[in-house]
């Protein structure tokens, strides 16, 4: 999952990078308003972390702009502003979430989490796919109740793959959601963590669960499959 | 007193009390002097009227007693005289006819001598007269008056019957000092009578009296010409000679001649107790009338008095109802202005003033409440930005903070990424320990609880030594950064303030430099005043802005906002701290070009 991290605070981004990376989120940061409008048109992210009291472009002006011309990127305010009438104001403005600084890291992954599953049309935290269990609060995989170890990239890459089940996910597609912009963009690192995947979770399964679809990329089994 | 209305109500009832008292008083006294004056003349009148009604008794008792007395003299004379004048006139006549008359032969000698006209015929007379007797049934008179009869000698005749064996005393000088037919009233001593001596002719005739001279017949129309011509020529000396013509007559006549006729005293008493018992009466009445008037008066007094009092009463009452009505009606606009003043709240700063505009009275409290409640309301507007602004300014790196503890205590980690995440805490601690450094200072600065410590310094060599501390960071930025100045500038002056001072100017002189710009720091005595000037060549400060940068909180660019040491307070302290020492502190600047901060310190040398 991509999220965007619209923060001037340096230290507060760095800590924050390095939390949501270790949490599997592939994490882009933009320092003012301005950058941050431009990364949020440029590319899909799952959620935007918006500061509100950032140079160049107020946060909240950013949020009305998006809103009006029609962006549906789940925002969450992360703001040092916490009296109720922000609050209101933000979630008003079209914010999906609204947090205070200073927080608890453990809730805005939560929240986060709870973001992308609203933005795939998911309520259950645990995603099943036939015999796989997916736990994405715990991030715990399971295939035929046993437990299966995953590092955090492999994860993602269920975890993206069990959102889009039962559909064809480009490389690209892939590469986009689990890599931020500084990644630097090998075309076979997708190849590499599926094969991964595969060695992890369907051999020894069946059935193979994680399909190639030649020419247009992979899916994960869906019901009709 | 804690109540208007209570003051103004006991000022003004106090007010009233004392008025009403004094007007009371006023017409006490007058209607009571009015009173006395009054009973003054009436008593004096009731007192005329006693004295006159008393004369009247008096009067009417001594005319009943001469009264008495003259027909008792008319009796006497009528014992004698009766057919007698006639003889007498015709005394030769009767000389005559002695024989005939009853008493001619005792008349005789009398007749002989009244010829003569001598001492004899006197004696004989006399004699005559001296057995002089009233009848009896007169004489024995009733019981409550007495009389008694003396000769001319003052030999007792007659007395009544009533004095039984009392008798009068007629005191002989007296009696011989009175004329004819006067009389003299007395009060004997020691007895209740009122007498009267009257001295009474036994003749109803002057039979002494000698016949008038025979003088020539003269007009009286010539004597009065005559007399009035005199007037005129010797005027007012005129009549004398006249009237000593006529002494001179008088004196010429004979004293025989002029010797009274014959004559009687009576005395006669009336006893008195009637009379003093009216007039104790009378007296008692008057004493009565007087005794009335003065309880009237009185009475008018004390009536008086009571109205005054119940006057008095009801106007107090009426004044306290009117009064309460009245102050109440008065200070109504008080409890509008109370009103509106309690209808003020954080959310609502306006004065709204019920009803009609306030009285003219109000109207200067509730224009400077206005001004005060507009400036209460930019002052609590500043007050919620900075707290705000503190709170936003606090929160961010303490986000920070926690953030990177948490993400240290993820999961276990190599020394060397947890020495990188405890530098990040450093980091975050540092810049929270600085703000809330420069948030006390300011709370220290606006408490008024910051004193200095002053002690000798030298300004040059101390704008070295913090020109040496922010280098590198304008080394950083490739900016110059030169100090001009002559050591030593020695001042008195509290070196950890003005350390601040010098640092924060010029970490704003690198901070909004442009790159490869410059920063000067000059620092010089001119005119007993340490001046120090910081000039950068940055973007400069539009004139609109110049007072705001010295407002906490206020940034000139925004974008610089999250790296700690810029929370926009760095200026204001700088304000703060110059003032205390003493001192000002302006800005001077182009637009594009640069700003100059110039502060003054005194310093005499």
């Amino acid at each position: 999952m991509r999220v965007l991290l619209i923060e001037d605070h340096k230290p507060l981004v760095r800590a924050l990078r390095q939390g949501l990376e270790e949490e599997g989120f592939a994490v882009d940061v933009a320092y003012d308003g301005e950058e941050g409008a431009y990364k949020a048109r440029t590319a899909d992210y799952d959620a935007i972390v918006l500061d509100l009291m950032l140079p160049k472009e107020d946060g909240l002006s950013l949020l009305r702009r998006w809103r009006r011309e029609g962006m549906t990127t789940h925002v969450l305010v992360l703001t040092a502003r916490s009296s109720i009438d922000d609050k209101v104001r933000g979630l008003d403005l079209g914010a999906d979430d609204y947090l205070t600084k200073p927080f608890q890291l453990e809730e805005l992954l939560a929240r986060l989490r709870a973001l992308v599953r609203r933005g795939y049309q998911v309520k259950d935290p645990v995603l099943r796919i036939y015999d796989l269990e997916i736990d994405t609060a715990a991030h715990t995989v399971k295939r035929a109740g046993q437990p299966i170890h995953l590092t955090p990239r492999e994860y993602a890459l269920l975890h993206f793959l069990a959102y889009h089940r039962g559909q064809v996910v480009s490389r690209s597609m892939i590469w986009e959601h689990l890599y931020d912009e500084d990644d630097e963009n090998q075309s076979n690192v997708v190849d590499v963590y599926i094969r991964y995947l595969r060695n992890k979770i369907d051999k020894g399964f069946d059935p193979p669960l994680i399909l190639t679809r030649w020419g247009e990329g992979y899916l994960l089994r869906g019901d009709e499959q | 007193m804690k109540s208007i209305r209570l003051s103004l109500m006991v000022y003004f009832l106090v007010l009233l009390a004392a008025a009403l008292v004094a007007v009371s008083w006023l017409v006490h006294q007058t209607t009571g002097r009015a009173l006395e004056d009054k009973e003054t003349s009436t008593r004096l009148l009731l007192e005329t009227q006693y004295t006159n009604r008393r004369q009247a008794v008096k009067e009417e008792f001594d005319t009943r007693i001469l009264h008495r007395a003259m027909q008792l003299a008319s009796l006497a004379q009528s014992q004698w005289n009766p057919g007698r004048g006639l003889e007498l006139q015709l005394h030769p006549l009767g000389l005559l006819t002695a024989g005939l008359n009853p008493h001619g032969q005792l008349l005789m000698p009398l007749w002989v001598t009244e010829g003569t006209r001598g001492p004899v015929a006197r004696q004989l007379h006399h004699m005559a007269f001296s057995k002089i007797a009233v009848a009896e049934d007169i004489m024995r008179g009733r019981e409550t008056e007495f009389f008694q009869i003396y000769s001319e000698e003052g030999t007792p005749l007659q007395h009544s019957a009533s004095m039984a064996d009392n008798s009068f005393h007629l005191d002989q000088a007296v009696a011989s000092k009175m004329k004819l037919l006067e009389s003299r009233f007395d009060d004997p001593p020691d007895t209740h009578v009122r007498r009267v001596t009257l001295k009474a002719p036994v003749s109803r005739f002057r039979l002494f009296r000698p016949p008038p001279p025979l003088l020539p017949p003269r007009s009286p129309d010539r004597a009065r010409r005559q007399a009035r011509k005199a007037e005129v020529t010797r005027g007012q000396a005129s009549s004398r000679p006249v009237r000593e013509k006529k002494a001179v007559a008088d004196k010429e006549e004979p004293p025989f001649l002029d010797r009274p006729s014959p004559a009687i005293f009576i005395q006669c008493a009336y006893d008195t107790t009637e009379r003093d018992a009216d007039l104790a009466e009378l007296h008692d009445k008057f004493e009565m009338e007087l005794a009335s008037l003065k309880s009237e008066s009185a009475d008018t007094l004390a009536r008086l008095r009571d109205h005054l009092t119940w006057i008095s009463v009801g106007t107090f009452v009426a004044t306290l109802a009117g009064g309460f009505w009245l102050v109440r009606l008065g200070l109504s606009p008080l409890h509008r202005l109370s009103d509106a003043v309690s209808r003020v709240s954080e959310k609502n700063f306006r004065l709204e003033f019920d009803g009609p505009a306030p009285p003219r009275e109000l109207r200067p409290i509730v224009e400077r409440l206005t001004q005060t409640l507009e400036l209460l309301k930019r002052a609590f507007a500043r007050e919620k930005q900075a707290a705000a602004d503190i709170s936003h300014e606090l929160r961010t790196p303490l986000a920070a903070l926690l953030t990177t503890t948490e993400v240290a205590l993820r999961k276990p980690r190599t020394p060397e990424e947890y020495r990188e995440l405890l530098e990040e805490c450093r980091g975050s601690s540092q810049q929270i320990s600085q703000l809330v450094e420069r948030l006390l200072a300011l709370a220290r600065l606006d408490a008024g609880a910051d004193t200095l410590r002053l002690q000798e310094l030298d300004a040059v060599d101390m704008a070295e030594q913090c020109a040496s501390l922010v280098r590198p960071l304008a080394e950083a930025r490739g900016l110059s950064l030169r100090v001009h100045g002559q050591a030593p500038v020695c001042l008195r002056a509290d070196p950890d303030k003005l350390r601040e001072v010098f640092t924060n100017l010029l970490h704003n002189a690198i901070e909004y430099n442009r790159p490869e710009g410059s920063v000067d720091l000059t620092v010089e005595r001119a005119n007993g005043s340490l001046r120090v000037q910081v000039r950068d060549t940055g973007i400069g400060i539009a004139p609109e802005l110049r007072q705001q940068i010295f407002e906490r909180f206020y940034r000139a660019d925004p974008s610089r906002q999250a790296d700690g040491l810029h929370a926009g307070l760095g200026l204001a302290i700088v304000k703060g701290y110059v003032e205390l020492m003493g001192g000002s502190i302006a800005v001077d600047s182009k637009e594009g070009q640069g700003s100059t901060f110039c502060v003054q310190l005194p310093a005499p040398s």
